[in-house]
């Protein structure tokens, strides 16, 4: 089937969508020849077909370099569609709704670090509860939790005492609209409300690391990275609550469609973007979303917390702070430029982020120059 | 054949299980999901009550997944693991059954987050239904 690809450059292959009698539109991956073969063997490029097959898609299907076997979806897959006329998919999402990294820089020595090395590591342990612990140290009630999902990362910062400063270094400043809580169901906040401020367990992690090598001096002192310096990771997402959003609208757009729909795959139900449903799932989706960003707030000022009392110094002096917090399960509106023309769409990020160039509006303004 | 197994991949994990009919496969559904969550070897604890879990789907897979997804809001909402269920009414559209329950002391094994309709058909083969479920983790 390799041979069925267009090698537009090393990294980037197209599928015309006359390759394949059900394709609306061509497959797009960005990838290494060696990637590509990867993807062929695990049955992802099938799923960049499916995708592809879906009626009203604006642009091709595409895939990026972490193209792997997913839900519906793969893994890296990215679909847009009109926001007028287009579709919405849960599985374009993934069940862990609003799943994202964020990274804060320090200006705390490696070498000044390591012996602590292990009291940071105990203190995290303690202190955030992770896999099998689901429940959080942190007691919300329902009008506190429905302030965090209507207002995200915003409303840890100010419930916190946190740093405002953080909000502009968040994609969407940590907040979409949300105003509809009829939207979620009872399971969903019951599964949500307990576990704000937890890591979750899978492959979502909070890591101490060392800034070893610069590759763009630019870009790193934009950052605030230095080398030998440590630096923190978290990886997170919108737990139970995400979960239980993406499985409930899964059954509902099910039933809408039933009998109508002939799906190869039924993780790639769907609805219409302006139908009540449609509506009612992006709703759904941007709490989540906010309770995606709300919970890696936390998570953040918990290991802050963490770094004062053991370096016995504020988050000031440590040079603790926020550099970028990006999802890679979303959903979202977006103007692009499709065939000429400024076209609001609805861009599904299923295991894949936003990249925008130097001076792009969306580009925090102390990061504009670099991108 | 085995009623159920389960097994595991990097990214997943999931059960394969069989019945001569809807009931026998909607019960071993639910004993494989059970060895995911508790473990094979652990002694049955005391029935502490019961509930009652009616569903009419569009499908076997619709009620598969839906009755799954009660199992796991049991164990990690209301700390009860289901001993036992009997299937007053089940069928390819309907299941209707009561679950006998117990408490859960500590938490389930494992961190099972939802139950996706990924690659589910029940194929009947030899008078015997089989079907394959997919947990994200």
């Amino acid at each position: 089937m390799l041979n069925d690809f267009e090698k537009i450059s090393p990294f980037h292959w197209r599928l015309s969508k006359k390759k394949h009698r059900a394709m609306k539109a061509d497959a797009e991956i960005f990838a290494s020849e060696d990637i590509l073969c990867q993807a062929l063997a695990d049955a992802s490029i099938e799923q960049v077909i499916n995708v592809a097959c879906l009626p009203g898609l604006a642009g091709n299907s595409l895939a990026m370099p972490d193209i792997h076997y997913g839900y519906g979806f793969c893994i890296g897959g990215v679909a847009a569609f009109p926001a007028d006329s287009g579709l919405v998919l849960p599985g374009g999402v993934g069940y862990d709704i609003n799943c994202g990294v964020r990274l804060i820089s320090s200006s705390i020595p490696v070498a000044d670090f390591m012996p602590d090395a292990e009291n940071v590591g105990h203190a995290v342990l303690q202190r955030v509860p992770s896999g099998l612990t689901p429940r959080s140290n942190y007691r919300f009630d329902k009008k506190d939790f429905q302030k965090i999902v209507s207002n995200g990362a915003g409303e840890i910062v100010r419930s916190f005492s946190g740093n405002a400063g953080d909000l502009v270094c968040i994609e969407s400043q940590g907040c979409l609209p949300f105003d509809n809580p009829g939207v979620v169901s009872n399971k969903a906040y019951e599964r949500g409300a307990s576990q704000v401020g937890s890591l979750g367990s899978g492959n979502h992690f909070i890591e101490i690391q060392a800034v070893e090598e610069i590759y763009d001096e630019a870009a790193a002192r934009s950052f605030g990275l230095e080398k030998d310096k440590i630096a923190i990771m978290i990886h997170s997402g919108s737990r139970g609550f995400g979960h239980q959003i993406a499985s409930d609208y899964i059954e509902v757009f099910r039933k809408k469609n039933l009998g109508r729909l002939k799906l190869k795959d039924p993780q790639l139900v769907h609805a219409a973007i302006q139908s009540s449903e449609g509506q009612n799932y992006l709703q759904a989706l941007n709490a989540a979303s906010n309770f995606a960003w709300a919970n890696r707030q936390l998570l953040m000022e918990d290991v802050v917390a963490i770094f004062e009392r053991i370096f016995a110094a504020g988050r000031g002096k440590l040079g603790l702070a926020l550099v970028y917090d990006q999802a890679h399960n979303i959903a979202k509106f977006e103007t692009h430029c499709l065939d000429g023309k400024e076209t609001r769409l609805l861009v599904h990020r299923k295991g894949a982020t936003r990249a925008f160039p130097p001076g792009h509006a969306d580009v925090p303004e102390k990061y504009r120059a670099v991108g | 054949m085995k009623k159920y197994e389960t097994f595991a991949t990097t990214a997943d994990i999931g059960i394969r299980f069989c019945g001569h009919d809807f009931a026998e496969l909607y019960e071993n559904a639910v004993a494989g999901l059970n060895v995911l969550l508790f473990g094979k070897n652990t002694e049955l604890p005391a029935e502490k009550g019961s509930c009652h879990f009616s569903f009419r789907g569009d499908s076997v897979e619709n009620i598969l997944v839906n009755l799954l997804a009660e199992v796991l809001l049991l164990a990690y909402q209301k700390k009860q693991r289901v001993v036992s269920m009997l299937c007053n009414h089940a069928d390819g559209c309907f299941l209707d059954a009561d679950m006998r329950l117990a408490e859960i002391k500590g938490e389930p094994d494992l961190d099972i987050k939802a139950v996706t309709y990924h690659n589910l058909h029940v194929i009947e083969k030899y008078g015997i239904k089989n079907a394959v479920v997919v947990f994200d983790i």
